[in-house]
C-alpha cells in the first residue's frame, strides 16, 4: 500500500525544551492513525507540523513521496480539523463547507460545487443544514460541519486534533462511532490526535503512542493494549499492575517478593525488570487454586464504576488491582472479602527495565 | 451592591455619593439644554418662558454651513485612515510575537498620553518648516494622530480574542495569505472596525486644539467656527446648537454600543466570538 | 499553547503595521523636530542661520510671569487630580458592583455621554452654570446663601471645576476598568466571615484600589496640566494656565523656538513627573 505521509527525523526545540525529538512514521493510505499521549507530549506539535502550520527544526515531512517541509499550508493537499471546530462564524453551513473547494478544488468540483456540498453534507447526516448560520448549531453539529468541509475538496491526507474533547459525554460517544463510519466511506486516510486512549483503542488501525516528544510504541490497538514494550506504555494505556522484580537465572521466573514469585508464559529478556499484568486478566475464585501463580489475599478498596468493580487487594504485601463484571450471580468484591486468584503466566507481560524506550517501526 | 441589606449605611453613604457625581456630571448639559428654551436674549437658567425660536435661528445660521461640511468630511477621512490602519495593526500586533516585543505598541500609545498642544504644535512646526502649506494635510495627519492611538487600543482588546484556529483552517484548506485577511480576518474584525471608525469620527469632529492651531491656512472645522461664535455672540441659539450637538452625541453613543457593546471598553464583559 | 512561530503560507504582519506607520511617521518627525527646535532661535532661523541657545529654555522657565504661571499649572493639576480620583471612585465602585445590568449601564452612559460631548459645547456649559445669570447663583440666591448674584467665572475656581469635569469621566473609565479586573469573590468571603459593609469597604475593598485610584490622580493631574480649553474660556486672561502661554506664543509671536521650548517644559510637567512619581510610588509600596 503506498505510503501517504511519511516523517523523517522530525525535531522541534522551544527554547530548551525538546517539543519533539526523533520522529519516524509512515502512514498508508486509507488508514486511521492515532497519535496518542498525556498532555505535552509533543503530539499536536506534530500535528502542527504536518500541517504546515508550524515550521520543524529539522527532518523533513513527505505527502505522497513529495517533499512540503517547507511549503506553506495552503500548498498541501490537506485538511485539518480542531478542537474547537473553528468554523468561519461569517459564513453559513454552505459556504463553510464550500470554502476549502473555492480554494483548491478541482475545475470539475468548482463546477459542480453545490453537488459536492450535498454530498458532504449527507456523509455527516446533516444533508438539510445547508443554509444554516453556525450559531444555531449545537456542538456536535458544528464537528460535524468541520468534517464536512475538511472532507469537502477531497484532501489526501486528513489530520484531526483532539475533535471530541470538547462534547459532551454522550455526544462524543455517539460520534466516536459516527467518525469511524465517515472516515471509511471517505476512504481518506486520517491521522488523528487524542489523550483518551479508549478513543484511540476505538478508532483506529495504527496507534503511535507518544511521550515528552518521543514515540514510545507504534502498533494496533491490540499489540499496544496486550503487549506493551515499556511501563510507560503499559501504564498509560488501559489499566495494569507494574511489579518489579528479579529475573530467576532460568529466565522463567521472576521474583517480586521472596514470597510471591511468578511463573512466566515463556523466557524473558533478560533486560527484564519488571512485569505488567492487566487486572482483567487475573482469575478470581472463592475457593483456594492449585494452578501456577495463585494466591490469596483481602480486598482493601473497592470501587464501583457501573458495569464493573475494581478492587485493590493485598497478597502478601503486594497491591493487585482486580477487576470483576458486576453481573448477577457473580461475587460482589467487597472490602474484607478474601478471594482467591490466579495469574495465568501468559498474562503477564515482561517490562524492561528502563521507563521508557523509543521505538521505530513501519505503521 | 455588594450588601444584601439596603438599608444599611454604607449603601445609603454610597448610593448618596453616586447620585451626587451623577447630578455633578449631567448638571451642566442639563442646565445648557434647558436655558435653549428660554424667552431671554441672554442666557439664563432656570429660564424664564418657553420658546423654540432660538432652533429655528440656529437652523438659519449661515456661518455653520462651511465649516459643518468640513468636519463631516475630514471626520469621513480621518474615520477611515484611523480606523483600518489601527485595526489591521493591532490584529498584526495580536499575531506577531516580534512586532509585539519591537516596541511598536507603545510608540502608537504615546500620543494618548501627550497634550493635543504639544502634538498639533510640533505638527505646525513641521509643516512651516517644510512649506507645507496644503491645511487639509496637516489637518488630517493631526488628526489621525490623535485618534489613531485610541482606535488601536479598543482594537487590541477585541483583536486578541479573534481565535487563530479559524485562520489556521482557512490556511489549510487552501487560502493563501491574502485571502486568509480579506474573507476572514477582516470579516471577523468588522465590530471592531466599525466601532473605530465611529470614535474616530467622533474625536475627530470633536477637535479644537489641534484644529485652531492647524487651520492657519484658512480652513475652518466646525468647533472653531463654533468658538468664534462663542467668543463674540453668547445668546441662546449657542445653547440650541449645544443641545443639538448633545443629542448627536448621545446617537453615537448608543450606535457605538451596538457595534462594539460598551462594556467592552470598561473592560466589563469578555465577548467570546 | 502552541507558540506562534513564523511559517511560510503566514501572512506578513509586518506589512499589515505599514499603514499605521505611514501616517504616524510625520507625528514622530514632529516630536523630534520640536525637541530640536527649542534649542534654536527661531526668527534667525527663518533667515536661515542656526544658532543654538538656552534661551528659550530660560524663557520658559525663568520669566518670572512663565514661572507664576507654571507653578499655577502644577498647583492647579494636583488640585484637580486629587478631586477627580474622589468623586470617581464612587461611580467606579456603582459600575463595577452593580448588581443590575440596565442600572449599570446607566451608570455607564452618565460616564460617556459627558465624555463625548464636544468640548467647546461642555465649556459653554459650564459658563452658564457660573455665570451671572446661571444655576449656581440661583441655587445660592435662593437659599439665602449670597444677596445678589455674582459670576465665578474667571477665577481659580472656576479653572478648577471645569477641568475636574473634564477629568472625571476619564478617571471614571480607569478605575472602573480595574476595578474589575478585582475579584469580587474576596469582597464576599470577607462579608460572609462577619465583616460589615464599611469595613468591607475600608479593609478589603479599598486597599485594593489604591493602585487604581492613584493612577487615576495622575492621569487627572497630567490631563489638567495640558489643558488648553478650559482655561482658555474659563479662567480669562487674568488666570492663564502654561498651555495658554504657549499657544500665545505661537498665534500672536510666532516665535516657535520659544514654544517649543515651553512645550518640552509641559511635557516634562505633565506626562514625565507623573510617569516618575508613579514608578516611585511603586517602589516604595514595594511591588
Amino acid at each position: 500500500m503506498p505510503t501517504v505521509l511519511a516523517l523523517r527525523a522530525i525535531a522541534k526545540r522551544y527554547g530548551s525544551i525538546d517539543a519533539l525529538t526523533g520522529i519516524d512514521l509512515d502512514v498508508e493510505s486509507g488508514s486511521f492513525v492515532s497519535l496518542l499521549g498525556p498532555s505535552g507530549c509533543g503530539k499536536t506539535t506534530l500535528l502542527r507540523i504536518i500541517a504546515g502550520i508550524l515550521l520543524p527544526d529539522s527532518g523533513e515531512v513527505l505527502l505522497s513521496g513529495r517533499q512540503v517541509t517547507n511549503d506553506p499550508p495552503f500548498a498541501r493537499n490537506l485538511s485539518m480539523v480542531f478542537q474547537d471546530y473553528a468554523l468561519f462564524p461569517h459564513m453559513n453551513v454552505f459556504d463553510n463547507v464550500a470554502f476549502g473547494i473555492r480554494m483548491r478544488g478541482s475545475v470539475e468540483d468548482k463546477k459542480r460545487i453545490t453537488q459536492r456540498v450535498s454530498e458532504v453534507l449527507e456523509l455527516v447526516q446533516l444533508g438539510a443544514f445547508a443554509t444554516r448560520q453556525i450559531s444555531e448549531l449545537s456542538g456536535g453539529q458544528q464537528q460535524r460541519i468541520a468534517i464536512a468541509r475538511a472532507l469537502a475538496p477531497r484532501p489526501t491526507l486528513l489530520l484531526m486534533d483532539e475533535p471530541l474533547s470538547n462534547l459532551d459525554a454522550k455526544v462524543r460517544d455517539e460520534m466516536r462511532s459516527e467518525l469511524k463510519d465517515i472516515q471509511r466511506k471517505a476512504a481518506v486516510t486520517t491521522v488523528y490526535v487524542t489523550h483518551d486512549q479508549e478513543e484511540a483503542l476505538a478508532l483506529s488501525d495504527r496507534i503511535v503512542v507518544m511521550s515528552h516528544g518521543r514515540i514510545a510504541q507504534i502498533g494496533t490497538a491490540a499489540e499496544i493494549y496486550s503487549a506493551p514494550r515499556d511501563r510507560f506504555v503499559a501504564d498509560f494505556v488501559g489499566k495494569a499492575n507494574i511489579l518489579e522484580g528479579q529475573l530467576t537465572p532460568d529466565l522463567r521466573r521472576i521474583a517480586i517478593t521472596d514470597k510471591v514469585v511468578l511463573e512466566l508464559g515463556e523466557a524473558a529478556p533478560g533486560s527484564t525488570a519488571a512485569v505488567a499484568i492487566r487486572p482483567e486478566q487475573i482469575i478470581l475464585s472463592n475457593t483456594p487454586q492449585s494452578a501456577a501463580n495463585s494466591f490469596t489475599g483481602i480486598i482493601q478498596r473497592e470501587t464501583f464504576v457501573g458495569a464493573m468493580t475494581y478492587a485493590e487487594c493485598d497478597v502478601c504485601g503486594i497491591r493487585l488491582t482486580l477487576l470483576s463484571v458486576n453481573r448477577i450471580g457473580n461475587n460482589q468484591l467487597r472490602v474484607g472479602l478474601r478471594v482467591y486468584l490466579t495469574i495465568p503466566p501468559a498474562a503477564i507481560r515482561p517490562l524492561p527495565n528502563t521507563e521508557f524506550l523509543t521505538q521505530r517501526d513501519r505503521a | 451592591m455588594v450588601a444584601r441589606s439596603l438599608r444599611s449605611s454604607f449603601s445609603i453613604v454610597g448610593v448618596a455619593a453616586i447620585v451626587f457625581v451623577c447630578s455633578f456630571l449631567v448638571l451642566p448639559l442639563a442646565v445648557i439644554i434647558g436655558s435653549s428654551f428660554g424667552t431671554d436674549a441672554f442666557l439664563k437658567f432656570p429660564p424664564r418662558g418657553l420658546t423654540l425660536s432660538w432652533y429655528n435661528k440656529m437652523l438659519h445660521l449661515r456661518e455653520f454651513v462651511t465649516p459643518l461640511g468640513i468636519s463631516l468630511r475630514l471626520g469621513a477621512i480621518v474615520a477611515l485612515f484611523s480606523g483600518i490602519a489601527g485595526t489591521l495593526a493591532a490584529f498584526a500586533l495580536a499575531r506577531s510575537p516580534y512586532l509585539r516585543r519591537s516596541g511598536i505598541e507603545a510608540a502608537f500609545l504615546l500620543p494618548i498620553v501627550l497634550p493635543s498642544l504639544v502634538i498639533g504644535l510640533s505638527l505646525l512646526v513641521l509643516f512651516n518648516l517644510l512649506g507645507i502649506n496644503n491645511t487639509w494635510i496637516t489637518l488630517i495627519l493631526g488628526h489621525v494622530a490623535v485618534t489613531m492611538p485610541l482606535v488601536f487600543q479598543t482594537a487590541c482588546s477585541l483583536a486578541t480574542t479573534l481565535n487563530r484556529d479559524i485562520e489556521f483552517a482557512a490556511m489549510t484548506l487552501g487560502a493563501p495569505p491574502r485571502t486568509v485577511i480579506t474573507r476572514i480576518v477582516l470579516p471577523l474584525l468588522r465590530p471592531a472596525l466599525v466601532g473605530g471608525m465611529i470614535m474616530a469620527f467622533a474625536l475627530s469632529f470633536d477637535e479644537f486644539v489641534i484644529s485652531i492651531l492647524l487651520s492657519q491656512g484658512g480652513i475652518t472645522t466646525f468647533p472653531v467656527a463654533l468658538f468664534t461664535y462663542m467668543r463674540f455672540s453668547v445668546n441662546p441659539t449657542l445653547a440650541a446648537i449645544s443641545t443639538a450637538l448633545i443629542f448627536g452625541t448621545c446617537l453615537v453613543v448608543l450606535v457605538l454600543h451596538r457595534a462594539v457593546g460598551l462594556d467592552m471598553l470598561f473592560g466589563l464583559k469578555r465577548q467570546n466570538r | 499553547m502552541i507558540d506562534a512561530s513564523r511559517f511560510p503560507g503566514a501572512p506578513r504582519y509586518g506589512l499589515l503595521v505599514l499603514p499605521a506607520g505611514i501616517l504616524f511617521a510625520p507625528f514622530y518627525a514632529a516630536m523630534t523636530l520640536i525637541g530640536a527646535i527649542s534649542f534654536v532661535e527661531y526668527p534667525a532661523l527663518r533667515d536661515g542661520i542656526i544658532n543654538i541657545t538656552l534661551n528659550n529654555y530660560e524663557l520658559a522657565l525663568l520669566d518670572s510671569f512663565n514661572f507664576e504661571v507654571l507653578l499655577r499649572t502644577i498647583r492647579l493639576g494636583l488640585v484637580v487630580g486629587a478631586l477627580s480620583a474622589v468623586l470617581a471612585t464612587p461611580m467606579a465602585y456603582g459600575i463595577a458592583r452593580a448588581s443590575r445590568r440596565d442600572l449599570q449601564l446607566t451608570l455607564i452612559l452618565l460616564t460617556i455621554i459627558p465624555f463625548l460631548v464636544n468640548a467647546l459645547v461642555r465649556v459653554f456649559a459650564l459658563t452658564t452654570v457660573l455665570g451671572r445669570e446661571g444655576f449656581l447663583n440661583f441655587v445660592l440666591v435662593n437659599i439665602r446663601i449670597v444677596d445678589r448674584p455674582s459670576s465665578f467665572l474667571r477665577s481659580e475656581f472656576a479653572v478648577v471645576m471645569g477641568q475636574t469635569y473634564f477629568v472625571v469621566p476619564f478617571a471614571i473609565l480607569i478605575i472602573t476598568a480595574l476595578m474589575a479586573k478585582l475579584n469580587e469573590n474576596i469582597e464576599h468571603a470577607a462579608s460572609t466571615l462577619g465583616a460589615g459593609p464599611w469595613q468591607v469597604f475600608f479593609k478589603v475593598t479599598l486597599p485594593r484600589l489604591y493602585p487604581a485610584i492613584f493612577s487615576a490622580g495622575l492621569i487627572g493631574y497630567a490631563l489638567s496640566v495640558s489643558a488648553f480649553v478650559v482655561p482658555l474660556i474659563l479662567g480669562g486672561d487674568q488666570y492663564k494656565m502654561y498651555s495658554n502661554l504657549i499657544f500665545d506664543q505661537v498665534a500672536f509671536r510666532g516665535d516657535f523656538g520659544r514654544a517649543a521650548a515651553m512645550a518640552v517644559v509641559l511635557l516634562i510637567v505633565s506626562v514625565a513627573l507623573a510617569e516618575l512619581l508613579r514608578l516611585a510610588v511603586r517602589r516604595i509600596a514595594g511591588r
